[in-house]
């Protein structure tokens, strides 16, 4: 187990490298972070020389590459071209905001996916079960922006018209009240409702189909049937023996669901303006602000491949009948 | 024939005791393994018919996916014809109109430059089942020479290209989209071929499948016996074999292809305006949902629709292309084997 842990962790450097180095390029290539100063007429052309001089950008690829990859592992992650900021703490808050959202919409889908799985198996082919099936459909049938825009629509100018509100009662977006400084738990909750919501009908359909399927396998078992016959109520049955067992490979599902969600949600942070890693790789792929995006690069790619030994680990762990060699 | 269907479809479902009741019977389908034998009967009583009309016949008495195969031939005709039925073309604009309510000269409104919102649903359908349709035809085409080669000559070449799989399969789809398409300059073409390079997995694992599973047959040996070559045996042999779940995957394809550069066109990196997407008429909507919220409910809608049913007939496919299983069976795994084709997309979507 140790010797493939460390095999993967090995096998990962090299990926990271190429990932960064093929995504520096292409970002280069394709955008101009000096753009904005062209357009502006009252910027002479020398200025424009000047900044790109002063940002190291007129240097070969290669060199400016490498400058890079030095300062990041001595733990130096740059400043933004356009800003100045210090990239590392930028991408610092954008990670945790980004988990607030994912984190959310995963537990709730989660418990939601979990439960009518259960139920689903447990009752196969009832009105549930097949209503559940139909919803599953929906969830993975329905745009996310779409859906995001319709629930601002109904939250943010429906609602309050016809119920004659002050204010919306779930907020539409950002994170928190605009111009409050004071972090306020109920302000919070209520502007990441919507989001976590939408970000968890994309999953959710996933899970519970996940769960149903994983507990008609294990409904079937010698142990389940054991059980049944020593005369264990339904309940324990499904919950002690069942569930537990089913939830293996959902297990390893979320764990790999997690690696990507560190990454942000683009769709959704872009559409509830959402600061997180999602709404921060947009803003520096559209300024071409390489420091920025090769930071979130690094941690994005980092999470998913961490996540993915997790998942394997888990699995192994959880189920003893699986051995790697 | 078709009221014998329907009735042996009413017996299966009322052999099922215990299982909608609650009781906790699973031995009813353990017991009385609800497989091919049991449906046997329905077919012998016609004279012999061939595989297609099997799968056809099974196909036709799923509803759900007959109807939204019906609703997608008609969108396929209505998108096709654009130019003859389209009141107006997709970038006229009249400044006297913007941003007005459907009414009988525009059916869905006009957009914030007063161009006709239905005439642009109808050309961006056009293109948005376009990429639909080839990305999934073409990361079909990937998938299956992949997976062909990665299943039936094996060791370091299987290891190598499922390597390669795994590695596209990890890797944050949008991301990679956003990154490549900003170096192919979002048009139609470049959408398409981002769009292929990343939808091949999930065939290349079907397929490898399938041939792992039949080149040590006998039927594979004894052609391989009378001199047949590795091509003949790969394309007439065992291919034809992995036409259902090929056919599936890529039907579901289309479904995920439609929904991926939707996003990607809503976040401004897909197909560019002025032609229209989906995708990109949501974007577009984004700033006035709340005067002109038509503008954002028709695109919407039509994406919706379009994946829904997609994905029924996907659904329709896998029961009617399946031998081992009746339909019933398959009702339940469906939507699991979807589960997991889409899981590895979800996110990405999202």
């Amino acid at each position: 187990m140790l010797r493939l842990i460390g095999k993967r962790l090995l096998f990962s450097i090299p990926v990271i490298l190429i990932a960064s180095g093929v995504v520096f390029v292409v970002v280069h290539r394709v955008v101009n972070p000096t753009a904005y100063l062209a357009l502006n007429p009252r910027s002479s052309a020398a200025n424009t020389q000047r900044l790109t001089a002063a940002l190291g950008l007129n240097k070969p690829l290669l060199e400016q590459y490498f400058v890079w990859l030095r300062h990041f592992f001595v733990g130096d992650w740059g400043t933004s071209l356009i800003s100045g900021q210090a990239v590392a703490r930028s991408v610092g808050t954008a990670l945790v905001n980004s988990l607030i959202l994912g984190g959310t919409a995963l537990v709730i889908a989660l418990v939601i996916g979990m439960a009518v799985g259960t139920i689903s198996a447990y009752r196969q082919y009832s009105a549930f079960d097949n209503m559940a099936t139909g919803m599953a459909f929906l969830g993975l049938s329905i745009p996310t922006a779409f859906l995001g825009l319709l629930l601002q629509l109904l939250f943010g100018v429906y609602l309050v018209q016809h119920l004659h509100l002050n204010g919306p009662l779930l907020y539409i977006s950002g994170m928190s009240d605009p111009g409050s400084t004071s972090f306020s738990f109920s302000s919070l909750l209520r502007h990441l409702a919507l989001p976590a919501f939408v970000v968890a009908v994309q999953i959710l359909g996933v899970y519970s189909r996940y769960t149903r399927s994983s507990m008609l396998d294990v409904l079937k078992t010698d142990y389940i049937r054991t059980a049944k016959s020593k005369g264990l109520s339904s309940t324990r049955i499904l919950f002690r023996h069942g569930l537990r067992n089913s939830m293996i490979p959902l297990t390893t599902q979320v764990a790999l669901d997690a690696g990507v969600l560190v990454g942000g949600l683009i769709v959704t942070e872009q559409v509830f303006q959402w600061p997180g890693m999602g709404t921060y790789f947009i803003t520096a792929m559209n300024n071409g602000d390489y420091p920025q995006i090769l930071a979130w690069l690094m941690v994005t790619v980092t999470a998913v491949i961490l996540f993915n030994l997790l998942a394997d680990i888990l699995y192994a762990f959880l189920d003893p009948r699986i051995r790697y060699v | 024939m078709s009221d014998l269907e329907g009735m042996s479809q009413n017996i299966r479902e009322s052999q099922l005791p215990g299982e909608s009741d609650g009781s906790f019977n699973m031995s009813a389908e353990s017991v009385f393994p609800l497989n091919t034998s049991e449906h046997e009967p329905e077919f012998s009583s016609n004279k012999s018919l061939s595989g297609r009309q099997v799968a056809w016949r099974r196909f036709k008495s799923h509803r759900l996916a007959m109807i939204s195969l019906i609703f997608l031939v008609l969108l396929v005709i209505v998108v096709s014809f654009a130019n003859l039925i389209a009141p107006y073309g997709y970038q006229v604009q009249n400044l006297h109109q913007l941003l007005k309510g459907p009414s009988l000269a525009h059916w869905m409104g006009t957009d914030n430059l007063g161009r006709d919102e239905f005439s642009r649903l109808l050309y961006a359908g056009r293109i948005s089942l376009l990429v639909g349709l080839t990305v999934s035809l073409s990361s079909g085409i990937i998938g299956t020479l992949v997976g062909a080669i990665a299943g039936y000559y094996g060791r370091w070449i299987d290891n190598l290209l499922m390597r390669v799989t795994d590695l596209f399969l990890t890797v944050p789809l949008l991301v990679v989209l956003i990154i490549g398409s900003t170096l192919l300059s979002g048009g139609v073409l470049g959408i398409i071929i981002i769009l292929s390079l990343f939808f091949w997995m999930y065939a290349a694992r079907i397929v490898r499948g399938v041939f792992m599973s039949l080149k040590e047959q006998e039927f594979v040996e004894s052609a391989r016996s009378i001199g047949s070559s590795h091509l003949r045996i790969i394309v007439l042999q065992i291919l034809p074999n992995a036409f259902g779940p090929i056919l599936v995957c890529m039907t579901l394809g289309v479904a995920q292809a439609i929904l991926t550069e939707s996003s990607l066109s809503f976040l401004g990196f897909g197909i560019q305006p002025p032609t229209p997407s989906w995708g990109n008429m949501l974007n577009d909507a984004q700033d006035y949902f709340q005067s002109a919220p038509w503008l954002l409910l028709a695109p919407g809608i039509a994406i919706l629709l379009t994946v829904l049913a997609v994905n029924f007939v996907g659904d329709g496919l896998r029961d009617a292309l399946d031998p081992m299983q009746t339909p019933h069976r398959l009702k339940s795994q469906v939507p699991e084997a979807m589960a997991e084709i889409e899981g590895g997309y979800d996110e990405a979507t999202a």
